[in-house]
């Protein structure tokens, strides 16, 4: 296809080159409002600090990154624009003598036709004879002019095809997009060593750009891949003390470094309270649409759906806001210990784990399963139920495990309270258990001499049990459950749950309640501190823990399994001391 | 009940139970607030104190059992053999309408609680 000299308007491409300056403005605020919030984060001190140093060190680069490549684009633009420009008045000039050509030798043409017929009478006169001759010439000129003219239209069509070639060239260059147009579809092409390497490579915002192939790819790869692969960035580092391509994998791919079993805990707890703390944004932008749609509803059905719909966003973003107050609750700790964000998936239901302690450096670190009706709206309420634990190791040895509240399954709902009868039955758990296990086996491969200990509460138990079960090589200290809702029949015995030690508290709960759930549960689930073969952790029947919970309502004067000063707590902190 | 009432209670039974043994008691600490477990809608507030230094754990035990019950409090308490770290004693110490307490005591010092009653509210209230 011909290229048009004429066509296009360079008006409305100087005027894309004008609204990316603009952005260009927009980008460069941001970065010089990042780098302000930098300064004012120096009176801070200790690890926060560095995590937030580390992270926005990070984006003033990129945006100077991005300027750059918004900076190679306008002069793309802008001298496509001058030259579009000038090949158009170069056009207009001669399509107008062309015109003019045109006419002229039509003109010309029929003057010399008649002059022609004339001239050839035996009676033409000389001035006759002149006038055929000079319109002869006249034809002969306005021929090579119309060749001429011709040759500069060519040549005009050449330019402007030229033009925009080097336009589109300039626009897909690497200046422009920061890496090769074809350089995302080699990626899946590449052995796990290649494409790991070649993204390392990548800076944050042309990783963030990439498909969600990449993000997957990256999340199929073995710990002990990914774990070698982070080492290499730069040496496993910490929050304060770690290299840029880490900082830019953290930056740009936050929901897949996260949950990266392999990478070090402090790089996905920054990874992931990036994760966490947008999805509640955008959880409360929900909710406050829900709630707006739910006003001006006129009641009926229409209504009774906005309702539910608002009561469904109201859930979600209180699951979430609670899920990132773990970050800062108060837990009576003392001294403090450090906080990690260990994963967070914001599907429905949101799931997460939060740990109170440094995973990467603990010398025990315990997962709390959580039973029926939890969730990531419980996350403060666990935290501060395994404080107690840690609470009594600090008194008891000097030194506490890590802590994890592991909210990484969907439990099904508290019977009591709503009467469904999904805790009864092992769909939820058999769910549940490869994530737990998969979690455990991460650990375990980035923290080979860890003691790792589970400690599971009511239906947590049963899901903690078939996780432990599934994995042979887990390494589990000791396996402490709780009021146990019961161990599903393919584990048969203490034994195959593959733990060192297996200890099952079982207090004489009023109304029963894991009693009743392992009597109607289908199939029937056992009770691990009956002829199981775990050694019974003793709660001292009713005279001290009596009811079902972790913790009790202290309007009640009831006792739960972890509350403070109890039988069931000190015999938990002993088989978790690290 | 109001919030303030509630801790302003926990505070008086947390300030008389340091009173009773003279050690190195820490000043009274802002509380944690936390649910009321078992289906209740509410809150209540956790004040923990901590003495770092070497104690008589089972005298100190005995001593605020006896000292809560004669407050009216039913107490109920726990030991566990830590092996070299020695015997750690617990106790819960409850009653209708009161604030509660609950102590651990190991050879390396002691966590003394005092827990408000149960008030309306949510701990969601007190998150930062």
């Amino acid at each position: 296809m011909r290229a048009d000299p004429l066509a296009g308007d360079p008006g409305a491409v100087g005027k894309l080159s004008g609204a990316l300056a603009d952005h260009q403005d927009d980008i460069r605020r941001g970065a010089t409002k990042v780098a302000q919030a930098a300064d004012d984060a120096d009176e801070w001190q200790g690890a926060s600090k560095d995590r937030f140093t580390a992270t926005v060190g990070t984006i003033p680069p990129a945006a100077h990154r991005v300027i750059g490549r918004i900076d190679a684009a306008i002069d793309v633009l802008d001298t496509y624009a001058d030259t579009v420009r000038r090949i158009q008045d170069d056009a207009e000039r001669v399509r107008a003598a062309l015109l003019t050509n045109a006419m002229e030798s039509a003109a010309n043409t029929v003057a010399l036709s008649t002059a022609n017929t004339v001239a050839s009478a035996d009676d033409v006169t000389e001035a006759e004879g002149r006038r055929a001759r000079r319109l002869q010439s006249d034809a002969d000129d306005l021929a090579a002019t119309a060749t001429r003219l011709q040759a500069e239209w060519d040549a005009l069509v050449e330019r402007r095809a030229a033009a925009d070639r080097a336009a589109a060239s300039g626009l897909s260059d690497g200046d422009v997009l920061g890496v090769a147009p074809s350089y995302t579809g080699t990626l899946g092409s590449m052995s796990d060593a290649a494409f790991l390497t070649a993204i390392a490579g990548m800076p944050p915002e042309v990783l963030a750009a990439q498909d969600e192939s990449v993000a997957e790819r990256l999340a199929g790869m073995p710990p002990a891949i990914v774990q070698a692969w982070w080492d290499g960035l730069g040496g496993r580092g910490n929050a304060g003390e770690h290299s840029a391509p880490q900082d830019a994998l953290i930056t740009a791919l936050p929901a897949v470094v996260g949950n990266l079993n392999g990478v070090p805990y402090w790089a996905r707890d920054q990874a992931n309270r990036l994760h966490a703390q947008r999805a509640e944004a955008a959880a409360l932008r929900t909710l406050e649409q829900a709630r707006r749609n739910r006003d001006r509803s006129l009641g009926g059905p229409l209504g009774l759906q906005m309702q539910k719909e608002l009561i469904r966003e109201q859930e979600r973003y209180d699951a979430l806001r609670n899920f990132n107050a773990g970050a800062r609750t108060d837990l009576n700790l003392a001294p403090s210990l450090p906080r990690q964000m260990v994963s967070f998936h914001p599907e429905e239901p949101p799931l997460g784990a939060f740990a109170v302690g440094d995973l990467d450096t603990a010398r025990g670190v315990s997962y709390l399963v959580p039973g029926m009706g939890s969730s990531l709206a419980d996350t403060t309420q666990y935290m501060r139920t395994a404080s107690e634990v840690q609470r009594l190791q600090l008194r008891t040895s000097g030194e506490a495990s890590a802590y994890v509240t592991w909210l990484g399954y969907e439990a099904p709902p508290d019977w009591l309270a709503t009467g469904d009868p999904a805790v009864f039955r092992e769909d939820a758990a058999r769910a549940g258990a490869p994530a737990l296990a998969a979690d455990l086996a991460a650990l375990r491969t980035t923290r080979p001499d860890v003691q790792l200990d589970v400690v599971a509460h009511s239906y947590g138990s049963t899901t903690a049990a078939l996780a432990l079960a599934s994995q042979p090589g887990l390494g589990v200290h000791s396996f402490v459950t709780l009021g146990s809702a019961g161990i599903p029949t393919d584990v048969p015995n203490a034994a195959a749950t593959h733990a060192e030690h297996m200890y099952a508290a079982q207090a004489d709960e009023r109304w029963n309640v894991a009693e009743f759930g392992r009597f109607w549960s289908r199939p029937r689930r056992a009770d691990p501190a009956a002829g199981f073969g775990a050694e019974v952790l003793e709660t001292d029947g009713s005279s001290t823990v009596n009811v079902h919970g972790l913790s009790a309502d202290p309007k009640s004067g009831d006792i739960g399994y972890l509350d403070a000063g109890t039988k069931s707590l000190l015999g938990t902190v002993k088989a978790t001391l690290p | 009940m109001q919030p303030e009432e509630a801790k302003q209670e926990a505070v008086a039974f947390l300030r008389e139970s340091m009173q009773h043994e003279k050690l190195d008691w820490p000043a009274v600490p802002e509380p944690v607030a936390t649910e009321c477990a078992g289906g209740a809608n509410g809150v209540r507030f956790e004040y923990m104190v901590t003495v770092d230094s070497k104690i008589d754990p089972e005298r100190l035990a005995r001593s605020y059992e006896a000292f809560w019950r004669s407050r009216g409090l039913n107490v109920r308490p726990a030991e566990e053999d830590f092996g070299k770290y020695g015997i750690v004693y617990g106790a819960t110490a409850r009653a209708d309408g009161k604030p509660w307490g609950a102590f651990e005591f190991s050879q390396r010092g002691v966590n003394l609680y005092a827990y408000s009653q149960c008030v309306n509210g949510s701990p969601n209230d007190y998150e930062g």
